[in-house]
């Protein structure tokens, strides 16, 4: 499974992002990663900040062989279902160009 | 506890026995009784679920009557915003520093718009101003780590300490609390929308009210003033002196290792035109803040009395969904008729700079 991040916005409006192949994570890395993916309602997708200032934004890109998912998210609108797969890809992030 | 089902009943909330009365009462003995009763209650221990349901009425709860009003809460590297009250107004400083600093910059802050634009809090009515400190996002494992941001979550400013690699504590910046504050004092004026060109507006005006409350805090003159906002939140290095830079944007941190280069344009050419950062709230808020940078240094002296009069009646007068354009109109109008020919020209001549001519 591929997966894909960019975060945007934070205080300092820096894009940040980073691409990994769930095949070279370690094993509880990648089946959380699953597992997030899996319990996730993909159609729920909603990039209101409503009244907060300088938090982030996500755009979640995922592929396996059966399905592509892509959805952005804020801070305040994140499913609990991917907090624990961004909080992995979060310690993955570089910096990225506008 | 709350819940679901029935959280919508006041009672979950604010317990019978304690009246708004109570807790926006001007005596402070009886205000922090309260406060304390609310902190402990079983109600408060569901604050959070609270706090995202009912945000406008927790800061009612909390609010003063008048005057100076600050609550700071401490995280303590949690994600939990309101943990525990560590400090009220009037308490003397104690042994934390961030806690320290959100007490005294959001002093200083309340200060400013009291004593320069007779703003009583963010919304001009006494509102408290509620900071917590030590903010830590969750890890997967049930853990946290330090947040390496700051942010207005729509009642209260929220601090991390930052990874001690790239990033300090966000308190410790005067003109990053300013910033977060004007966010506030935002909700209850323009309330710009936070997308494309109002959203960089108001990135724009934090920035701008930010720094300016510095630079009346330790009497910097404009022509001489460092227009660099938050560059103590960052571990020094040579690549980058801050987050933004008003004067020079595009300028804060050049080919830097780790934040790459600092991507504010300076001129309406350069716009940011992606969808990233909701159109670039970050980003495009460069362009206005060269305008103000070069207004304040071209009329030199205190940027503050000035420029920020200008840039303060602006704020009251834009809409939520006000562009560039609209910005620049209404600064040069104000600068004319609250000062005179000379300044409207200086104003004319920074918003054509930067490539806006009306
Ligand atoms: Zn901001």
């Amino acid at each position: 499974m591929k997966v894909q991040l960019k975060q945007s916005g934070g205080f300092m409006g820096m894009l940040k992002e980073c691409t990994l192949d769930t095949h070279a994570l370690e094993p509880e890395e990648a089946d959380t990663i699953r597992d997030s993916v899996n319990r996730t309602d993909w159609n729920q997708a909603d990039q209101n900040s409503g009244r907060s200032r300088d938090g982030y934004h996500y755009y979640l890109l995922v592929e396996d062989q059966q399905q592509t998912y892509s959805a952005e998210y804020t801070d305040q609108t994140l499913p609990e279902s991917l907090k624990p797969l961004i909080a992995i890809l979060k310690r993955y992030l570089k910096a990225g160009r506008f | 506890m709350c819940n679901q089902a029935h959280r919508h009943s006041i009672h979950c909330i604010v317990p019978p026995y304690m009246t708004d009365q109570l807790v926006r009462s001007s005596n402070p003995d009886i205000r922090d009784r309260a406060l304390a009763t609310l902190k402990i209650s079983a109600a408060f221990r569901a604050e959070r679920k609270f706090a995202q349901s009912f945000p406008s009425l927790m800061v009612y709860a909390l609010s003063a009557e008048q005057g100076k009003n600050r609550v700071i809460y401490d995280a303590r590297q949690t994600d939990n915003l309101m943990k525990a009250i560590v400090r009220k107004e009037g308490e003397p400083a104690g042994d934390d520093e961030a806690v320290n600093e959100a007490y005294e910059y959001s002093g200083d802050t309340y200060d400013f718009f009291e004593k320069l634009f007779q703003r009583n809090s963010l919304d001009d009515k006494g509102m408290t101003l509620i900071s917590t400190v030590h903010v830590a996002e969750s890890d997967y494992r049930g853990g946290y780590v330090p947040m390496s941001n700051a942010f207005w979550n729509g009642e209260l400013m929220a601090y991390g300490d930052g990874d001690g690699i790239i990033f300090n504590r966000f308190t410790q910046s005067l003109d990053v609390v300013g910033h977060e504050l004007t966010h506030g004092v935002q909700s209850f004026t323009s309330n710009l929308n936070y997308y494309g060109q109002p959203g960089a507006l108001n990135e724009h005006f934090s920035d701008v009210f930010g720094i300016l409350i510095r630079q009346w805090k330790t009497q910097e003159r404009a022509e001489t003033a460092n227009w660099t906002i938050g560059s103590e939140v960052l571990v020094p290095a040579e690549t980058r002196r801050g987050i933004r830079d008003m004067l020079n944007p595009g300028k804060a941190y050049v080919d830097d290792p780790d934040l790459g280069t600092d991507p504010q344009p300076g001129h309406m050419n350069d716009l940011y035109t992606g969808p990233y950062d909701n159109n670039g709230v970050h980003i495009n808020s460069g362009i206005p803040n060269r305008v103000f940078a070069l207004v304040a240094t071209e009329l030199g002296g205190n940027a503050w009395e000035v420029a920020g009069r200008i840039w303060y009646d602006t704020l009251l007068q834009l809409t939520n969904s006000s562009q560039f354009n609209d910005c620049a109109r209404l600064t040069i109008q104000n600068a004319g008729s609250l000062f005179g020919e000379a300044e409207k020209k200086v104003v004319q001549n920074a918003w054509k700079t930067v490539g806006l001519t009306l």
